[in-house]
């Protein structure tokens, strides 16, 4: 199994952990979890199953994602771009992310501006 | 310098790679949005024909500072880069006058025409340029076409 795989083998596994220890809760200790992690009342469980096309997509691309064993994945407090975390930027809406992404193109175009690599004489124009 | 490649070459518009890498990030989160889901599907169909994707010289110069994450990393691995050539900043420039498109988009669509790969074997990519906006595609069609009045 990937590591990918094994990171996502071990988190049902703890869920199924917590979900065994809050069934042992008497309605009293229910009712505090449910003041301490008030989202779980806004969550709906269909919504949390993934479409099947999308279930495949992952598959083909852990592989992908386990490729280089020394890199981990994004994780929320990461910086990403713009000076925005990776969970600060992709809460945004579209249109934001769309302008701040573009900024940081605008920015970056600017210092890479003027560069031409010389053409080869062999060169293929593509198709 | 008129044999086309043997392969299909595709342009990634710089928001493609974002969505390839929120995709990555969030596909065993939560449901993608269509743009997320759609950019892995073609990336996937990619991969199966063959085919060469790119990305801008200036998409790789934000990509590299991320580089030490897995996704962007995978991202990375699987595209070549499309360097600017003679013509480039002239072909943005026509283009930025003749159209209401940023300076951005112009230059995406001027690499698309004048610019090679890594290895300079290839220039331009073919006449498709995935992007999710049609005013782009739509000015990218026009501009291809329009190429053989601007070369000297």
């Amino acid at each position: 199994m990937s590591r990918t795989g094994e990171l996502i083998a071990s988190n049902v596994a703890l869920v199924e952990q917590v979900a065994r220890l809050i069934r042992s809760f008497d309605q009293r200790e229910k009712a505090r979890l449910i003041q301490l992690v008030p989202e779980l009342r806004t969550i709906r469980p269909e919504e949390a199953n993934l479409p099947t096309m999308q279930e495949e997509l992952m598959s083909h691309f852990d592989s992908r994602l386990a490729r280089h064993p020394e890199l981990r994945s994004m994780q929320d407090r990461d910086l990403f771009v713009g000076g925005l975390t990776v969970a600060a930027f992709f809460a945004l809406p579209e249109a934001e992310q769309d302008r701040v992404w573009s900024q940081a193109h605008a920015e970056a175009e600017r210092e890479v501006g003027g560069y031409e690599q010389p053409v080869r004489e062999d060169v293929l124009f593509a198709r | 310098m008129s044999n086309p490649s043997e392969k299909m070459c595709y342009l990634l518009d710089k928001n493609i790679a974002r969505y390839a890498i929120a995709g990555l990030r969030y596909g065993r989160l939560r449901p993608l949005t269509r743009e997320e889901l759609g950019t892995l599907a073609f990336w996937r169909m990619m991969e199966e024909q063959n085919a060469s994707i790119f990305i801008s010289h200036v998409s790789l110069h934000i990509l590299r500072r991320l580089v030490r994450y897995a996704e962007v990393r995978a991202l990375l691995d699987a595209v070549d880069v499309l360097w600017p050539t003679r013509y480039y900043t002239r072909w943005t420039r026509r283009l930025q006058e003749t159209t209401g498109l940023t300076r951005e988009d112009c230059a995406q669509i001027a690499l698309g025409s004048f610019g090679s790969s890594s290895d300079g074997r290839i220039l331009g990519c073919s006449t498709w340029l995935p992007t999710t906006s049609r005013s782009l595609q739509a000015t990218a069609i026009t501009a291809m076409r329009s190429i053989d009045v601007f070369m000297p």
